[in-house]
């Protein structure tokens, strides 16, 4: 175990490193900040000393060992745009984002296992036919484009919910939306395939057999079983989720780390990208690790390949 | 039946006091489409910070902004003395406190122009070279008199002490925010950008950069009181977004919406469009020191092939301006439609084309895709309007500033007014030392900065107007740049709320003072 451990942990710092090089190195080739931060130009000996200022004036190898160091002494720098940490830029963003992610992962579950466990249950008949398609709907619909329709409907119409911002419970209701729909539409698939197969596994039968309750043999044994596959596949989806929020962030003005990152990217603010491609990596890579994790404990044979 | 009577006009009262509204709301919510990242009014010279700072801080000059011409009025200076042609004295305004409490004296008026004409700080110094490089020296007279001091004669004495880089700003605080609290390190500007602290109407109670803006009144304020509580500036990026929650009531006010989305707005019975022809011009420039553009034949077979009232009205539906000259109605004395600097004539442009022996080679013209509202599809306009008089062009769409490189053919740009004169919009781009020179694309000649010395720093009006006049005809002659339009700004807000931008600020300014606006409670 701790030498598949050791094997896991330095194929993560590996895969890090390379990461961060990469992001390190193509956000410098393609650009300067300051063509970015002074878009309407400046003068020459302006823009050198400013240049200077922000230390980038040095080598880019001499940039990459100076990174590398301070990171490792814990100081993240300060970002270009907003010259603050960046560490404060990010925690502040992060809890918007992250309870974004978990409102999403909630109504994920929520709605997708139940709705997958009766399509399974109704299947060939209408209920699980109308299940089926609206997962195909949810499935399909790009989460921008489903954001516009319900900022249509329910703010520019109706003026149920409001539409910018994240200051009330109901300023999560269209952003939670927008987002889930794709994972619940992905999770009802799931879990009424999995499912499917469970039912039809001998112990069902057995289950059956001994008189249980439908109501019993469904969520007991059924759902049981069948949950294995699906939390695999949630666990990938939670990277997608990451992703997924950029452009919905933007939509109602949700002021996260997708919308963060996406503007350091186009205003080159590196120190603001590299912790953000840091964390993000980082955040990935330790799902993978925790699900990997798991296998070894559950299955023998995970531990031994990993060695 | 006395008390009747009374009850009646006293219904009667209260019923017209809420008909017309005069109760008036305590909140403004406004949406703007980009949060300034930080707040300095000294170092900041974009359209972003620019709409922030007139609420919260205060120039020495002050100017009276519902007109366009400059009217200079009473601001931290009292009064003012020009007492030779290279100096001003000038009476600070006794009693003024900042928003953190400290009193205001002569000694934050010298620290606040010296950090930027002396400045050891990078960003400061950017702006001593573009706004401030005649002034060598600030200093105490006494406790009620700062002397400023000029390299050479200033004729724009008022005009340079009435810009935003020019606010004032609290010494005792800024030296204090980090480090040795006696010494205004680097680190204390950082600090104060994040936390910035003035002694305007409004005092700055939070501040998340990219973010958030949240002003509240300041009782302490030495002039007329601000008409709101409390205003909130939230960022919506998102054009969608804005006009959702302006139709949601979740905001009063929102900003930067392109002429063909003002029809939603427009329509609807609760909301209403309020704008102004920006004091700024898109432009597209030319790099004369590509030695294929080098010929000014070329150059000018350019721009007459421009058709540059189409491109208004089919861009702006008419409501941008296009300009005879590069002049603005804000240089009062200054400003001259008169001048036939840019025309529109594809058969002149055709016979120059001839003469300047242009053998068909591709033109290439750089634009950003979305940072100029219908800079992409004037340029693919641009690009037909060329086509048409016979010239090749190269669209490239890029994402980065390109007007230092050497390879670089024609681009667009704006030239905003940053102040009101002519050297303060043109000058500030194509000056000899300007922007233009610098990054290598424009060169002035001799007598183009002979004439320019002259139109800069004379301190007889007469003869810096003609001396402009002059400059343009070079510009004509030798272009290097040809101003399209005005931009129309437009906002969309309730129609209970009454304020509109105004012709006296720089682009972009909210100007949320007293006089300036309300918003009726209902």
């Amino acid at each position: 175990m701790l030498e598949f451990l050791t094997g896991r942990v330095l194929r993560m710092a590996i895969t890090l490193w390379a990461i961060v090089s990469v992001v390190f190195l193509a956000t410098r080739l393609t650009g300067n900040p300051i063509d970015f931060l002074m878009p309407e130009g400046l003068d020459a000996a302006s823009r050198r000393e400013m240049i200077a200022y922000w230390g980038l004036d040095r080598t880019v190898i001499e940039q990459y060992w100076l990174f590398w160091r301070s990171l490792l002494s814990g100081d993240f720098g300060l970002g270009l745009m907003e010259r603050r940490p960046v560490a404060t830029i990010f925690t502040e963003r992060l809890w918007q984002s992250a309870s974004l992610l978990v409102a999403t992962l909630a109504l994920t579950i929520g709605v997708g296992v139940p709705a997958g466990i009766l399509a399974a249950i109704w299947r060939g008949r209408p209920g699980g036919s109308g299940v089926l398609f609206a997962a195909f709907l949810g499935y399909a619909i790009p989460n921008f484009v489903l954001a516009i329709l319900l900022l249509l409907v329910f703010s520019y119409t109706l003026h149920w919910l409001p539409s910018a911002g994240s200051g009330t419970l109901l300023h999560y209701v269209m952003p939670t939306i927008a987002l889930s729909a794709y994972f619940v539409a992905a999770l009802v698939r799931y879990t009424r395939n999995a499912m499917l197969d469970v039912l039809s596994e001998d112990y069902m039968r057995t289950a059956r057999a001994k008189g249980l309750s439908e109501r019993a043999i469904i969520l007991e044994h059924g759902l049981r079983n069948a949950l294995i596959p699906v939390i695999t596949v949630l666990g990938l989806q939670i990277t997608t989720l990451v992703s997924g929020a950029v452009v919905v962030e933007t939509v109602f003005a949700w002021n996260g780390v997708g919308d963060l990152l996406v503007g350091a990217t186009i205003k080159r603010d590196y120190p603001v990208l590299q912790f953000g491609v840091l964390v993000v990596a980082s955040a990935v890579i330790l799902v993978n690790l925790l699900v990997d994790l798991t296998y070894a404990l559950v299955d023998p044979r995970v531990r031994l390949a990993g060695a | 039946m006395l008390k009747t009577l009374l009850k009646t006009a006293l219904t009667a009262a209260l019923a017209t006091t809420a008909l017309t509204g005069l109760a008036a709301a305590q909140e403004l919510k406004v949406g703007v489409q980009n949060m300034a990242p930080w707040l300095d009014p000294g170092r900041d010279f974009s359209n972003v910070g620019s709409q922030f700072y007139f609420n919260a801080f205060d120039p020495l000059i002050g100017k009276d902004a519902s007109r366009a011409e400059s009217v200079w009025q009473p601001g931290i200076a009292t009064s003012w003395k020009q007492v030779s042609p290279t100096q001003i004295e000038l009476k600070i305004r006794q009693g003024v406190t900042f928003h953190n409490g400290d009193p205001m004296t002569v000694e934050d008026v010298v620290f606040s122009f010296d950090r930027i004409i002396n400045s050891t700080f990078p960003p400061y110094t950017v702006r001593k070279r573009d706004t401030l490089p005649n002034m060598a020296k600030v200093e105490a007279v006494d406790a009620e008199t700062v002397r400023i001091t000029a390299t050479k004669p200033e004729p724009l004495f008022e005009t340079l002490l009435n810009v935003q880089q020019g606010m004032i700003v609290p010494k005792k605080y800024v030296m204090a925010l980090t480090g040795d609290p006696n010494v205004a390190e680097p680190s204390d500007f950082e600090a104060f950008a994040l936390k910035p602290v003035g002694t305007g109407p409004y005092k700055i109670t939070e501040f998340v950069p990219n973010q958030k803006l949240v002003y509240e009144r300041f009782d302490g304020f030495w002039g007329e009181k601000a008409p709101f509580q409390k205003v909130t500036v939230q960022r919506i990026p998102e054009l969608s977004g804005r006009l959702t929650a302006l139709k949601n009531a979740e905001v009063d006010l929102i900003t930067n919406i392109p002429p063909d989305q003002l029809d939603p707005i427009a329509s609807d019975a609760k909301l209403k469009v309020e704008g102004m022809q920006t004091p700024l011009f898109h432009v597209v420039i030319f790099n004369t020191q590509n030695p294929k553009m080098a010929n000014p034949k070329l150059r000018q077979a350019l721009s007459y092939a421009i058709d540059r009232k189409t491109l208004n009205e089919a861009l702006w539906f008419g409501k941008a301006k296009v300009p005879s000259s590069h002049t603005f109605a804000q240089f009062g004395p200054l400003y001259m439609p008169e001048l036939d600097t840019f025309e529109y004539d594809p058969a002149k442009a055709k016979a120059l084309l001839k003469e300047a022996g242009y053998d068909g080679f591709p033109i290439r013209f750089d634009t950003q895709a979305a940072y100029y509202t219908n800079g992409l599809l004037a340029a693919q306009a641009i690009q037909e309007m060329w086509g048409a008089v016979g010239v090749k062009t190269q669209l490239n769409v890029t994402e980065q500033w390109t007007g230092s490189e050497p390879s670089m053919m024609a681009r667009n740009w704006s030239n905003p007014m940053y102040f009101p004169d002519p050297a303060g919009s043109f000058g500030i781009m194509w000056a000899p030392t300007g922007n233009s020179a610098s990054e290598g694309r424009f060169k002035a000649d001799e007598a183009y900065s002979a004439l320019w010395e002259k139109f800069r720093y004379s301190t007889d009006l007469a003869e810096r107007k003609q001396a402009y006049a002059g400059l343009m005809q070079m510009i004509k002659n030798d272009p290097p740049v040809l101003p399209l339009y005005q931009p129309y700004e437009s906002y969309g807000m309730k129609r209970s709320l009454a304020w509109r931008p105004l012709p006296g600020h720089i682009p972009y300014v909210l100007d949320f003072r007293a006089g300036r606006v309300t918003l009726a409670a209902r």
